[in-house]
């Protein structure tokens, strides 16, 4: 319990050292604490969370107070009734506390390089002085920030300094900058902020009676301030209008990043969770806080998406949206999390009627501006904005008359988008993201397939439409469909409205019936609702028949065909589509759409079994034939050649299959389609494919732009391309950024509590923590990523080797040799026996080697790097150089140097060396260590 | 072997001063006191400690009962009202002001810590029937005090054996409630090194009073 004598001498030697040293001699304390034991530990965490805590819960009571009431109590024995009882009890709530000190300020004080002028505001907070450098650096005024409650907790100060790192950058117009940051003499912490002179945006907007327009032209650049805050990882948390001032020139500014933090910081979440609760009482503005704010819930993005929207309806209204019951804080925090806000449009009319300016104002507003707002304003996070990002897109889109994202179930098209949308994302997202954390090249067959069958559908609908000879009534059709399903709100409703009505309106018109049912299938089928879709299908074979179109009805019976075969009927459903095409091969001429739509279909069949690739290959490339290269039928071309790339590349041909991407995403970008999703899926599994082939570089440039994409449309970085992209970056050495983004690709998946993701997440995290060789985290991660591996893939899956060998690096490091190689060894059968990673197998030899070398075992660590040279050989794939050669000659080459031999060390690194210049480039550890080794003196 | 000669005398007056408090000594003039304390004549700290034990006490008393109502109890009030009075009554040269702040801080914590027991012992079956009912209920509700005060002193005991500087610092402004001026005056140092030293001695009670 208490500490001992000796103890606390060490804390006392420790603090010293900690307070006088630089960062590596804080690391060594740090060290030394850890090793010291939990009771000097945890001793030495408390000096540091109360010690510069100056105003928070008083570390000691104030004095004066048990002195009081000492002597009250002494004098009320002696002298009972005495008027002892009368005392003031907040007579002394200035007295002297152990944790006191709370700085008085005055103009011409120094704080660090500071001199301060004037103050300009207090908080629960802190203080904010007027300040300018008092050396004369430079002439500028700033806004010295001094805070009450800071994150000086030594277990946070590393990440204090990254965080401070990270609001240094964020370097938008339209955020005040931060300057500079420090500790003075007296520890006291400040802030240097950029000092703004403006008024609340609210003022602003009132002042010059913007319009609803003017106000949102506005306000996205508000909005747009804080997404760059959310690249950068930070999110605000206290968005309120005193926080967002516009200047002279009419530009907005954001400040107050006083409780941002940092979004992938699981230390500084639980840590700041607590201050939040604490500061709710007083620094937290109520009114813009968000309902998981008022829960004291985990914060993400979406609740800065939420304050946003609160300020803007301010802005548009005059009034915030919500009525609570009563006046007290628990009223309005039940209003937060309970009412539904009124329509800004509604809000606007009840507050001001007659004005003919608010009717005016409001007319503008009803509909999609009121959307937007509302969604910014869902209670669910999940349901507002995905980000900040979206959010000014949206009000963009709304400037612009463009359809606004905001309305997903409002109409037929878009739920369809929609849902594949919502699918690509929960079950294909996943399927990807468990083949590439292995970095598997098993492309993404499924993820093209949803896509293509996406842009299909969208395609055939335009074609359906154009072929009408009534284009009058499929604009019909669509109109009713949004306006006569507004008791829809889900997709299936929409489906199922827009089935019945084209069955009423088209009863007549049996091939516009025929094609718009065949959509409605496709769509379905996209949801995996295979059951729904085969009726659909049906039907749709029936209107072709009416139609007598014989494209239709074996368009109709091959999808009915193939959607057999996936509700199990593989058998039946093979046999039907070859009968089908044999039959209209004979019948149909050469250039028949059903035919080409026949092929695709038996193509897509076999695929799926994941058997008889000769056969995939062969309708494949017949189907890709027979289509005419003209624009129309893009979409379907590049598929096609991404299912010939995938089956390739599942049969280990890895030339022809990064040939058949390289042909598809040429295609894609000579239309200009190369940064649409097709292009970015397409783009994933050319990647994937070089990565597989040992073509680092290279796969690292074409993820980039995957990654690109994902990160402009604002979605979750535990997206396979991201993940992709940050293992690459590790690859070549370029840890930090790897680093970052993994981060933010757990915390993305955590967010969105995603098992699986999380998982693979955690698995490359520590990869890039073992290549770092930062060994407690290395340790940690991947020992973690094991445990949560095994809840989410079977025994088999390769991923679990990639974890294992992650892990017996991790043992490796920590000079656990025998684990080491029990862990290795695992990993190493794991991966001869996983035929899509087997070249990954290199990566366990060679840490086997080191392991091995490492215990003087020279003899079994030059089997395992002579093991890795073979495997790497076999699997060259046509390529002159591969990253995976470039290592298991590297492991050689330092097996041979710890053997004495070398020569042999120096003949293997320098043709390492050609490889790994080749695929990881110069920089990586890897090239430079195969270079130092190359050019090693010998050692006679 | 004295304790007195081996100990500053600041500490040995910090030993179970229960023990002086009996002795009725005839009232010798604080400075001179002070200066036999300084030169560790035998029992001249006892008797200092004494002196000023009960001045103190009075001091609290008789701000208590002003008006009625509790003026600032705080030790800073205390313990200069005490120096002034003293001044006064010509029982302290001005000049010896920096060690009379040295040895009243001592003797403020002791009055402090022995009020603090005094009030556990009492809530532990003391005869409070005829308190008037607030100031029982204000005394049971702040009682979490009286624990803090006597874990303070228990701490500072530790302290003092590691870092006495550290300990002796702590007693001057948290139970001396001397400014940092005024121990950086009495101890000879730079305020600056006040502050650093409270700094960390903070730092090292905060380990102690949490583990």
């Amino acid at each position: 319990m208490a500490l001992t004598t000796d103890q606390l001498r060490n804390l006392s030697r420790l603090y010293d050292r900690w307070q006088s040293g630089d960062a590596s001699a804080r690391d060594a304390v740090q060290r030394e604490v850890y090793a010291a034991g939990a009771d000097v530990a945890r001793g030495f965490a408390q000096m540091f969370a109360h010690a510069h805590t100056e105003s928070a819960a008083p570390l000691l009571p104030p004095i004066s107070q048990a002195m009081r009431e000492a002597a009250v109590l002494a004098a009320g024995k002696s002298n009972a009734g005495n008027g002892g009882g009368a005392i003031n009890a907040n007579s002394t709530r200035f007295g002297t506390t152990l944790s006191d000190e709370v700085p008085s300020r005055e103009p011409g004080q120094r704080i660090g390089p500071y001199r301060l002028i004037k103050e300009l505001g207090r908080g629960g907070m802190g203080v904010v002085w007027l300040a300018e450098r008092a050396d004369g650096q430079h002439s500028r005024q700033v806004a010295l920030k001094m805070p009450l409650v800071e994150n000086l907790n030594w277990l946070l100060a590393a990440r204090f300094a990254r965080e401070r790192n990270i609001l240094a950058s964020l370097e938008h117009p339209s955020i005040a900058r931060l300057y500079d940051a420090g500790v003075d003499e007296k520890t006291q912490p400040y802030i240097a902020i950029e000092y703004v002179q403006g008024q609340p945006i609210t003022e602003f907007v009132k002042a010059k009676r913007l319009k609803p327009e003017a106000t949102a032209q506005l306000f996205i650049r508000v909005i747009e301030a804080v997404a760059h805050a959310h690249t950068q990882l930070v999110i605000h948390r206290d968005i309120k209008p005193s926080n967002i001032l516009v200047d002279a020139k009419g530009e907005p500014h954001l400040l107050d990043f006083g409780i941002a933090k940092l979004l992938d910081d699981e230390e500084s979440q639980s840590a700041d969770a607590t201050q939040l609760t604490r500061l709710s009482g007083r620094a937290l503005t109520l009114d813009y806080a968000s309902p998981e704010q008022v829960n004291n819930a985990s914060l993400g993005t979406a609740s800065d998406v939420y304050s946003l929207g609160i300020v803007l309806y301010e802005l548009l209204t005059g009034r915030r949206p919500y009525n609570p019951k009563g006046s007290t804080r628990r009223d309005l925090e039940q209003a937060i999390l309970d009412q539904d806000p009124s329509k800004p449009s509604d809000q606007l009319l009840m507050a001001n009627t007659g004005d003919s300016e608010s009717g005016k104002s409001a007319r503008r507003m009803r509909g999609d501006l009121d959307t937007v707002v509302l969604k910014a304003l869902r209670k669910d996070p999940k349901q507002r904005y995905a980000t900040a990002q979206a959010f000014a897109d949206d009000l963009k889109r709304y400037l612009a008359y463009e359809p606004i994202a905001a309305k997903p179930d409002a109409g037929w098209y878009r739920a369809g988008r929609f849902v594949r949308r919502n699918r690509w994302a929960v079950s294909t997202g996943a399927a990807i993201f468990l083949l590439l954390a292995v970095g598997v090249v098993v492309v993404s067959l499924q993820a093209v397939r949803i896509e293509q069958r996406r842009i299909e559908a969208e395609l055939a609908k335009v074609q359906a439409l154009e072929a009408l000879t009534d284009s009058e009534a499929s604009a019909y059709l669509l109109r009713s469909v949004l306006t006569n399903s507004s008791g829809a709100t889900t997709s299936a409703e929409l489906l199922a409205a827009a089935q019945a009505l084209i069955e009423q309106l088209y009863a007549s018109h049996p091939v516009t019936r025929a094609r718009l049912q065949l959509d409605v299938a496709d769509m379905l089928i996209s949801r995996s609702e295979f059951q729904s879709a085969s009726v659909v299908l049906e039907q749709a074979e029936q209107s072709a028949r009416q139609a007598t179109s014989a494209d239709l009805i074996a368009k109709a019976r091959c999808t009915i065909a193939e959607n057999n075969g996936r509700r199990g009927q593989l058998t039946e459903a093979g046999a039907e589509l070859n009968r089908i095409i044999s039959q209209y091969e004979e019948t149909i001429g050469a250039q028949a759409e059903g035919l080409t739509s026949c092929l695709i279909s038996r193509a897509i069949f076999h695929s799926e079994r994941g058997s008889a690739s000769a056969a995939v290959l062969a309708d494949a490339s017949l189907a890709l034939s027979r289509i005419k290269p003209r624009p129309g039928t893009l979409s379907t071309r590049t598929y096609l050649m991404s299912l010939l790339a995938e089956t390739h590349i599942q049969s280990g041909n890895f030339g022809d299959g990064i040939l058949q991407f390289r042909q598809a995403l040429a295609l894609l970008d000579a239309s200009g389609q190369g940064e649409v999703n097709l292009g970015s899926t397409v783009r994933g599994g050319l990647s994937m494919a070089l990565s597989e082939a040992g073509q680092t570089q290279e796969a690292l440039s074409i993820a980039l732009r995957s990654f690109e994409v994902a990160a402009r449309d604002g979605r979750s970085y535990s997206r396979p391309a991201v993940v992709n992209y940050a293992s690459l970056l590790r690859d070549v050495g370029r840890f930090d950024e790897s680093e970052s983004l993994l981060a933010r690709a757990l915390f993305d998946a955590k967010r969105a509590a995603e098992p699986r993701a999380i998982a693979f997440a955690t698995v490359h995290a520590g990869r890039t923590a073992c290549a770092k060789k930062i060994r407690a985290i290395c340790t940690a991660l991947s020992t973690e990523a094991l445990a949560l591996l095994q809840r989410q893939v079977g025994p088999r899956h390769p991923v679990i080797a990639t974890a294992m060998t992650a892990r017996g690096i991790a043992h490796l490091l920590d000079g656990e040799l025998v684990q080491a190689v029990a862990m290795l060894e695992d990993a190493k059968g794991r991966y001869a026996s996983a035929s899509g990673a087997r070249i990954r197998g290199v990566l366990a030899m060679s840490a086997l080697a080191e392991t091995h070398a490492s215990a003087g075992n020279m003899a079994a660590a030059r089997e395992n790097a002579l093991q890795a040279v073979a495997l790497a050989g076999q699997s060259m794939h046509g390529f002159t150089h591969s990253e995976w050669m470039g290592r298991a000659l590297l492991a050689l080459a330092r097996v041979e140097l710890a053997a004495q031999r070398g020569d042999v060390a120096r003949g293997a690194a320098a043709s390492s060396v050609a490889h790994l210049h080749a695929s990881l480039g110069e920089n990586a550890p890897e090239s430079v260590d195969a270079l130092r080794l190359s050019a090693s003196p010998s050692r006679q | 072997m004295s304790m007195h000669t081996s100990l500053s005398p600041q500490v040995a007056l910090r030993f179970d001063p229960s023990q002086h408090r009996q002795c009725m000594t005839p009232i010798t003039s604080v400075t001179e006191l002070i200066k036999a304390a300084d030169n560790n004549v035998p029992r001249a700290v006892n008797k200092l400690f004494d002196v000023l034990y009960k001045d103190l006490r009075r001091v609290a008393n008789a701000r208590l009962h002003a008006n009625g109502r509790a003026a600032d109890m705080s030790p800073t009030v205390l313990v200069h009202e005490t120096y002034e009075r003293l001044v006064q009554l010509q029982e302290l040269r001005v000049s010896d002001r920096k060690q009379f702040f040295t040895y009243a801080s001592t003797v403020m914590r002791s009055v402090i810590v022995d009020m603090a027991r005094a009030r556990l012992a009492d809530r532990r079956g003391g005869g409070v029937a005829d308190i008037p009912i607030n100031t029982v209920l204000e005394a049971s509700l702040a009682s979490p005090l009286d624990d803090s005060v006597v874990q303070i002193n228990d701490a500072l005991e530790q302290l003092a054996a590691v870092e006495p500087r550290l300990a002796q610092v702590v007693e001057m402004r948290y139970f001396g409630g001397l400014s940092m001026q005024e121990i950086a005056e009495a101890m000879d140092v730079t305020e600056r090194t006040v502050a650093r030293d409270w700094t960390k001695a903070r730092s090292l009670l905060a380990a102690m009073l949490s583990a």
